[in-house]
């Protein structure tokens, strides 16, 4: 039954790109996300599906789209040498076959991160491609908070679709880009133009942002909890009244703490005392051998080259309380355990190159947004305020994002590399339109076009 | 169950959405309001950088002449 409803949805999506083929770009966007044809185990899965859509949505830009005006940004430039250097480092990896498997994937994200923003060249295309994302994460997102609200949570143990750790399947991921989304899921229910700012889309994204913030609760990510710190602070630039808004923050934080299950609150707990913890003092562990390992590879060991390490941890519990308290200790030794941090997997495995590149391509992003927010913010044409809202909202998700990405290992997640091409294809889109010069110094001069002359009679 | 809800309101969302954009005339070509060259959006003068509006004045080819203003009969 699931494999036929996706089969005939996949099979009207494509058809539907016949009459207008910027939706096969859509369809990849879809496809690369939910990846359907893992949870379908009928036709489907025999499809190669994910090719199959970026080859149409390629040769649908290539042979069918208006491409006047389209030009290359330095951020696109920073993906294309960040690809090319993971493409160096691939052949000299300290571990060849597990670097040639994750290179698989990694140049296919970078590749339609630098290809997608030569398509969204209208307003339009630019909300499609966001809804589509967020539409496409919705569907874990909605399936988490529900089990998670019908008591199915827990650390390992919320099922989604499929049984798999990779992409937004994986716990921590899932809780990080959730949060990330939140902003855009409610800067389309206030500004879409596909589905109208009506009483049922604002209810739709407001329910979708309450699953949203169940998902580190039925995850038990501690990295959701941090995320949906951070974003409740930088909500402070969204809303208009703010001290009603903290107070209502304030007021909900304390009606939630009663309801949330003990197992959530005691892991959580740990990101206070960690020496108790394992996987923390682990974390730190790889972390400190990952700078040591940069020491002495300053241009990265490739792909997965945490496979070299080997660790021993102390963790210390105290039991008993006063004058009786009993201090355990234990030494463990571990390896190949993976960097848990997108910063240190840059470094391990790109090294300080890749890792400078990566940082520049993630800080330029936020300034370009922030200076269009700037620009746009006083604005009274309509258009401008859209941009403007939206511009805040990519930021505030991408300030998420890197705030998650320091505990889990996220540097390549496509889904992220797919909101940077949003980005991109906006600021370029304004600037287009506002003929907005990255030098402050430059004068715009408007030449008058000659008023075509009578001919002689 | 929690499953094919969470997919069916979705995926009947995404096809909606394909839908609707199948007869926008504005995916494919940016508004002419829009239109780079158009008059753009107000963006606040600052001191220095305002953008200033540059009109030359056009030579007429030689032979030409301005077109006379019609009366009325």
């Amino acid at each position: 039954m699931r494999d036929l409803f996706l089969s005939l949805f996949m099979l009207a999506f494509l058809l539907a790109g016949l009459r207008r083929p910027f939706v096969w770009v859509l369809a990849y966007l879809y496809v690369d996300i939910l990846a359907p044809q893992k949870i379908s185990y009928g036709l489907l899965s025999h499809v190669p599906l994910s090719l199959l859509v970026f080859f149409l949505a390629v040769v649908g830009w290539v042979f069918f789209d208006n491409k006047v005006g389209s030009r290359a940004s330095m951020r696109q430039g920073l993906m294309v040498l960040l690809l090319v250097y993971c493409f160096v480092t691939t052949q000299t990896a300290d571990f060849p076959d597990p670097a040639a498997a994750k290179w698989a994937w990694v140049w296919k994200s970078l590749v339609f991160a630098i290809f997608l923003p030569f398509t969204l060249r209208t307003p339009l295309r630019i909300e499609a491609a966001a809804l589509v994302m967020v539409l496409a994460a919705g569907a874990l997102i909605i399936e988490g908070g529900i089990k998670t609200l019908a008591g199915g949570g827990g650390y390992g143990e919320l099922a989604f679709f499929i049984n798999d750790n990779t992409g937004l399947y994986e716990a921590s991921t899932l809780a990080c880009v959730a949060i990330a989304i939140i902003p855009l899921i409610l800067w389309l229910g206030k500004n879409g133009t596909i589905f109208p700012p009506d009483w049922r889309s604002k209810l739709f994204s407001y329910a979708l942002t309450f699953s949203a913030l169940l998902i580190p609760v039925g995850t038990e990510a501690r990295t959701g909890l941090l995320c949906a710190g951070l974003l409740a602070v930088l909500m402070m630039r969204s809303v208009r009244y703010r001290w009603l808004y903290l107070a209502g923050l304030a007021l909900a934080g304390l009606a939630v703490q009663p309801l949330l299950p003990s197992s959530f609150s005691n892991r959580m707990g740990t990101i206070e005392n960690n020496k108790a913890d394992q996987s923390a003092s682990t974390r730190l562990a790889v972390w400190k051998w990952t700078l040591s390992y940069a020491g002495d590879h300053p241009f990265g060991g490739g792909f997965d080259s945490y496979r070299g390490n080997r660790l021993v941890v102390s963790t210390k519990q105290e039991q008993g309380s006063g004058a009786s308290v009993q201090v355990s200790s234990n030494k463990i030794v571990d390896a190949g355990r993976a960097f848990h941090s997108a910063y240190f997997e840059m470094l391990g495995e790109q090294g300080w190159p890749g890792l400078s590149l990566w940082l520049i391509l993630q800080i330029s992003g936020l300034l370009q947004l922030e200076a269009i927010r700037r620009r746009l913010r006083k604005s009274e044409k309509p258009q401008d305020k859209r941009d403007a809202d939206l511009a805040l909202a990519l930021q505030q998700g991408h300030l998420v994002y890197l705030l998650g990405a320091a505990f889990v290992g996220i540097a390549y997640q496509p889904f992220v590399f797919m909101l940077i091409a949003l980005q991109i294809a906006l600021v370029q889109q304004v600037r287009r339109r506002t003929e907005m010069r990255l030098n402050p110094l430059a004068r715009r001069v408007v030449v008058a076009r000659p008023r075509a002359q009578p001919d002689a009679a | 169950m929690i499953d094919f809800f969470a997919l069916g309101i979705t995926h009947a969302l995404l096809l909606l959405a394909a839908f609707r954009l199948l007869s926008r005339k504005d995916l494919d070509h940016v508004p002419r309001e829009e239109q780079a060259g158009a008059e753009p959006s107000h963006i606040p003068t600052l001191s220095r950088h305002a953008p200033q509006r540059v009109t030359p004045r056009l030579k007429r080819k030689p032979g030409t002449s301005r077109p006379e203003a019609s009366h009325d009969a």
